[in-house]
């Protein structure tokens, strides 16, 4: 196991610079997550990490070792890709193996290795088989076991899910949770899935453009996003952003005249007269009666329910803006009909509208 | 093939299936095109038919131009068989047609790995300049390669046969192609597995292109093994001489045996008719492919 440092990391292509001075510290043993949109320079960071691609400027140091310049396969690292790359003219038990070719040990070690390695993975009434016998669970099983055979320091996993539908995805993020638990070594994981990098992380590093807009534990970025870019991008469906103005009084208008006090954490960030976007998420903002308790009170027309069993959500027209909110399954309101929301004083955000910031 | 009922409650065959070939209706363009390829066809095989007619003639009967030999005879085989030239000669193609496909096995692929894996200055006019040497005919490289032979000691021998052929551009340009396919996880992954860039070309990538390389193994075998102008020129000495240059001493200035001729090209039929009927199904994906990428 080994911690991982990047200090002010630079990538050019060319002219094009695609990261711009990141810094970023990964603790022995930590289960990090790159995430962000296609393009924000996620799988290139990890790439340079594992050596594949050259950085432009900036150290990166595994394990106290800055590794700068030194080849992949001295890096003590391991990958898994996002299409396996497990060979197809080889067995389960060579793709496991390979990684062990050039290694030193004795062959009844390195046999003994893959076997507990595939046995840890479910593998082992598969090892005679060739990769196109087997599922996409099982080639994803294959292709993390060949990453763990060789007991690196550090694992490094690109968007390995993403192939997989649906069911097969959650069933595999479980594996790889508890293989994390079981192992405790340091993980970087890249995802552009919200959902696994919240449910795998001990930490998310969302990133946008090449830049980090922020990190994180899950409930962190969820509860306390630190952009308007982190606050969309966490969270299903995304948080609900509305225009707003600061006012003198520590609160601030919509654009449709309703008054909002300012949550408390913001009070001294706040000026009269700000531009700013006023957040909430679809969970906070709630179908209700009129008069119910809470600090931002809204009226519109339902367009379109999305049911999901215990609860709906429930699309809401507001002049020309779309609202989500959920309401309990057995409360769910009619297309077309007149709904009030309501979301709690500490569940709204704001955001400037210049700087895109959080107000804090 | 899915069996299918259709309205008035008749088995038939399902889509592709025989009943409805049989019942697709015969326009005027199709049977202009059976035609033409009925015609190619026989284009294409009346040649071998006569070869091997008049392998089975006496000479006398050699310009009756009847496709079955009224005394058919083995004489011919048996004369050239026991000729102890033609089993050299073939022994000669064999062996240069074999070396030159394991060469061009080799090179071609590992200069076609190079030029698609690898980014580096000048990759892309290495591969035009490569690529123009299709457009030079071999009449025109023969008299330079006769003069590097010459000035290396290379005539009559078994290495100025061949070196013109060891490495091909349409070799190269087939396998850089065929690496395109090769997706470059696979390569990083060895890279990070501890494997040098050598280990991975041989151990990867090569396994991966498997049919490409059949492919080309095919062509360069067969090319090698039917060619007849640089061998003609560069050798002298009959016991080097390949089949092909070979069998053009049956014919002498006052007399030209035909049968035996015939006897010998359908003899040297036979390894390019086994290596068609082994790896068909290779050549076919390897044009195919190689016209598809790129």
């Amino acid at each position: 196991m080994a911690d991982v440092s990047i200090r002010q990391i630079y990538k050019q292509y060319g002219s094009v610079e695609v990261i711009h001075g990141l810094d970023l510290e990964i603790a022995d043993g930590e289960f990090v997550v790159l995430v962000g949109p296609s393009g924000c320079g996620k799988s290139t960071m990890l790439r340079m990490i594992a050596g594949l691609e050259e950085i432009s400027g900036g150290e990166i140091a595994i394990g106290g070792r800055v590794v700068n310049h030194v080849e992949p396969k001295d890096r003590n690292i391991a990958m898994v890709f996002q299409n396996y790359a497990i060979y197809p003219h080889m067995t389960v038990y060579k793709n496991i193996g390979f990684g062990l070719r050039t290694s030193r040990l004795p062959q009844a070690d390195k046999d003994r290795r893959i076997r507990d390695t595939a046995k840890i993975l479910g593998l082992t009434d598969l090892l005679e088989r060739r990769p196109s016998q087997l599922s996409g669970g099982q080639r994803q099983r294959v292709a993390m076991g060949r990453a763990m055979v060789r007991q690196p320091a550090v694992f490094l996993f690109d968007e390995p899910l993403s192939n997989l539908d649906a069911q097969l995805r959650a069933q595999m993020r479980l594996e790889i949770k508890k293989l994390h638990q079981a192992m405790g070594t340091t993980i970087v994981f890249v995802t552009h899935d919200q959902v696994e990098a919240m449910t795998l992380a001990d930490r998310i590093v969302i990133m946008k453009d090449g830049y980090i807009q922020q990190m994180g534990t899950p409930t962190e970025v969820y509860e306390h996003p630190a952009t308007m870019f982190a606050a969309r991008f966490i969270g299903s469906p995304s948080m609900n952003m509305l225009p707003a103005t600061g006012t003198a009084d520590a609160a601030v208008t919509l654009a449709g005249g309703a008054r909002v006090p300012a949550p408390p954490s913001v009070n001294g960030a706040l000026q009269a007269d700000q531009a700013l976007f006023l957040g909430v998420r679809p969970d906070h903002l709630l179908v209700t009666e009129p008069g119910a308790p809470g600090a931002l009170h809204l009226e519109g027309t339902v367009s379109v329910i999305e049911p999901l069993g215990p609860e709906a959500l429930v699309y809401v027209t507001i002049g020309d803006r779309e609202l989500v909110a959920k309401a309990p399954a057995h409360k769910t309101p009619e297309v077309g009909a007149s709904v009030h929301l309501t979301a709690a004083g500490e569940a709204v955000h704001l955001f400037d509208a210049q700087t895109e910031r959080a107000l804090c | 093939m899915t069996a299918t009922l259709d309205a008035a409650g008749r088995l038939g065959a399902g889509e592709g299936g025989t009943a409805r070939f049989f019942r697709t209706p015969i326009r005027p363009g199709r049977i202009v095109m059976w035609t033409l390829l009925f015609l190619g066809g026989i284009t294409m095989v009346m040649p071998i038919v006569f070869m091997l007619s008049t392998s089975l003639k006496y000479p006398h009967e050699v310009f009756d131009l009847s496709l079955i030999p009224q005394e058919p005879t083995l004489e011919n085989y048996i004369y050239v068989l026991e000729d102890g030239r033609f089993f050299r000669w073939f022994i000669n193609s064999l062996l240069i047609a074999t070396a030159t496909t394991l060469s061009c096995v080799f090179f071609d692929s590992l200069v076609g790995y190079v030029l698609c894996k690898f980014k580096f200055r000048g990759r892309y006019i290495i591969f035009i300049a490569i690529l123009s040497t299709l457009m030079i005919p071999t009449e025109m490289l023969v008299i330079p390669w006769y003069l590097m032979a010459q000035s290396f000691g290379w005539l009559d021998t078994y290495w100025g046969i061949m070196f013109p052929g060891m490495m091909t551009a349409f070799g190269t340009f087939l396998m850089k192609q065929f690496f395109e396919t090769v997706p470059d996880d696979f390569l990083e992954a060895a890279r990070i597995d501890g494997m040098n860039e050598f280990q991975i070309w041989w151990s990867i990538a090569m396994p991966l292109v498997t049919p490409a390389l059949s492919a080309l193994a095919i062509f360069i075998f067969l090319g090698n093994w039917t060619a007849f102008i640089w061998p003609l020129i560069v050798t002298t000495d009959s016991n080097l001489y390949t089949l092909p240059v070979g069998l053009t001493t049956f014919s002498v200035e006052q007399q030209i045996d035909w049968e035996l001729i015939m006897t010998g090209a359908s003899l040297a039929t036979i390894p390019t008719l086994l290596v068609f009927l082994f790896f068909q199904r290779y050549i076919i994906r390897g044009v195919v492919l190689a016209g598809l990428k790129g």
